[in-house]
């Protein structure tokens, strides 16, 4: 009789390298300023974050769920987002990243030593079949409000429940858990 | 150890005490039922709540007649008294000879697939969105007094037809009408008669949290709310308005004092500087000195709505945050994303089918957790 051990064995190992191949999210890509000490850092301003994708709503919600998520790291305070809304309608004029000039000063005007600014380069539901995927890409910097240098940098995707999920009979996540992913990842860099 | 058994100790006893309180709600003196806020665009069933409301309420307090009413809100143009100024309110009150308004909004109505009509058509409007297999309502309703600049009280209901079943589907309310009926009273009820306060469901924050510590708002301190707003994909004034609904009535039920809707919005427009989705320095500085405000309660609904298949699961996520008023700082963020489902316990019991009782039981969650952490951030280390 004839060992089936193997070949069970290598179904199992495809199962799940399919899996993996069908979460898996692209490296991502990072950038810290190696002589900047971080532990100067107590308050951040995080502009709203420009809407680079499809989806209109995309931008908010990575710059809400942002907020959150650096409140929630415990290791900086972050201004209300209504103030700094005021505050850069009034030194940025509503173009989308900040001069230099501008950063020094958005820094003195709020009172933090670091602004966080950034884009929404992905923010869809792919669909393949009967499966649906979200998707969504961050591209975050940190400048620090001294010189405007940036002092910290990535760009992360994060793919959401798919195929495991739809064949487990969950459904896809909502865009929203994604971002909340992605943004949750996209800090991990910064806060370890 | 010593120390977390205190803090143990400590959130046992926040959670027992957050039960105990009991109020006695309507005030005294003569109050008017105002025309129902109706964001669900039927007339009929608007009309229905209407009067199931004028019922209960003359069963519970002194009301006036409502004919003069629609007449002397156009005459003012009110559209919505939640708000107006305190200013109009003692106008509005003068005018009608009332001390009270009891306002009342029907967020959602959503008809269930039974009973069908003989002519194979839905027993309630094609309008009402269908839900799957069950009636669904979600109503909110405040009671404000011209004389005061704090909501007297606030109450929020999302319901099921499949709230109340049990074993092999009996209990289930079937028609949007008889759901509608039994949400009223309980509303109503809850609004008239001391009471203590609801059974909550407890589910705990998982996303992390933020508390600056030794700080935290705690009852009965003032809370103003600014509007959540809302990213949600789909219909997001309509959730945004929900999540605030509910927000002011946990505020209250935990025993915060809650500016009036009107009031915050007037002072922020005097401010000369609202901002969408946040308060800017103008806008808390403001509603501190001029509305007492010793905080800011607002936050952000990122996921209003339901999930596939045939009892579709209602999903929902959204974060709060509270700022100080004194140096608008943000004291205190949380948030909540769940389905449905995860309140079921074994069996499917506890399970939630509408979406606006699991923003309810989401909101009641996360300013439960505010009060047990504003405790324990609060209380003296080393003792």
């Amino acid at each position: 009789m004839k060992d089936s051990r193997p070949i069970a064995a290598a179904s199992i190992a495809i199962a799940l390298l399919t899996l993996l191949g069908c979460s898996s999210n692209l490296a991502t890509t990072e950038f810290t300023h190696p002589q900047f000490d971080f532990g100067f850092v107590e308050r951040v301003a995080v502009l709203p974050l420009e809407d680079l994708a499809d989806d209109r709503q995309a931008g908010v919600r990575a710059t809400r769920v942002l907020i959150t998520e650096l409140l929630a790291s415990g290791a900086v305070d972050v201004v209300e987002p209504g103030e700094v809304q005021a505050v850069a309608d009034r030194v940025v004029r509503g173009r989308g990243v900040p001069s230099t000039k501008e950063v020094i000063e958005l820094g003195r005007e709020l009172g933090v030593q670091a602004v966080m600014v950034g884009s929404v380069t992905q923010s869809e539901v792919l669909r393949s079949g009967a499966v649906s995927v979200p998707v969504v890409t961050l591209d975050l910097h940190l400048l620090e409000t001294e010189t405007g240098a940036a002092v910290w940098a990535v760009t992360h995707t994060e793919r959401g429940s798919g195929a495991a999920a739809k064949w487990l009979g969950t459904g896809a996540e909502p865009i929203s858990a994604t971002t909340r992913k992605c943004v949750q990842n996209a800090l991990r860099s910064l806060f370890g | 150890m010593r120390a977390a058994a205190l803090a143990s100790l400590a959130l046992i006893a926040a959670v027992a005490g957050s039960g105990a309180t009991a109020w006695a709600q309507l005030p005294s003196g003569r109050g008017v039922l105002l025309p129902l806020q109706d964001r669900v665009g039927e007339a009929k069933l608007a009309a229905l709540t209407e009067t199931l409301l004028r019922q209960e309420l003359e069963a519970r307090a002194d009301l006036v007649e409502s004919v003069n009413v629609r007449a002397v809100l156009r005459s003012m143009r009110v559209r919505d008294a939640s708000y107006e100024s305190l200013d109009r309110l003692a106008v509005l009150a003068e005018r009608l000879e009332v001390e009270w308004f009891f306002l009342a909004t029907l967020h959602e109505a959503r008809a269930g697939r039974k009973p069908q009509r003989q002519d194979g058509g839905s027993t309630d409007s094609q309008r009402i969105e269908d839900s799957g297999d069950t009636p669904q309502v979600v109503l909110s309703a405040r009671v404000l007094r011209s004389d005061s600049p704090e909501l007297w009280w606030s109450g929020f209901d999302g319901a099921s037809g499949r709230d109340r079943e049990r074993v092999f589907g009996l209990g289930d309310v079937e028609t949007l009408g008889e759901l509608m009926q039994d949400t009223v009273k309980g509303l109503v009820a809850r609004a008239a008669e001391p009471r203590e306060a609801r059974k909550r469901t407890r589910l705990r924050p998982r996303e992390g949290g933020y508390l600056r510590s030794g700080f935290g708002p705690s009852p009965p301190e003032r809370v103003a709310v600014i509007p959540l707003d809302s990213v949600a994909s789909r219909d997001p004034s309509a959730s945004a308005e929900v999540a605030t609904a509910a927000l002011l009535t946990t505020l209250g039920d935990f025993g915060f004092n809650v500016l009036l809707p009107g009031l915050v919005q007037s002072i922020r427009q005097e401010s000369g500087q609202i901002q969408y989705g946040g308060a800017s320095r103008a806008e808390w500085e403001a509603l501190a000195r001029e509305g007492g405000a010793r905080w800011i309660a607002t936050g952000t609904v990122e996921t209003y709505g339901r999930g596939q298949g045939r009892t579709p699961d209602p999903r929902v996520a959204f974060s709060l945050r509270f700022l100080d008023t004194s140096d608008g700082r943000i004291d205190w963020s949380n948030g909540l994303a769940r389905t449905g489902k995860d309140t079921a316990s074994v069996f499917g019991r506890g399970r939630i089918y509408s979406t606006g009782a699991l923003t309810y039981a989401m909101m009641q969650s996360l300013i439960g957790e505010l009060r047990v952490e504003s405790r324990l951030a609060k209380t003296p280390r080393g003792n």
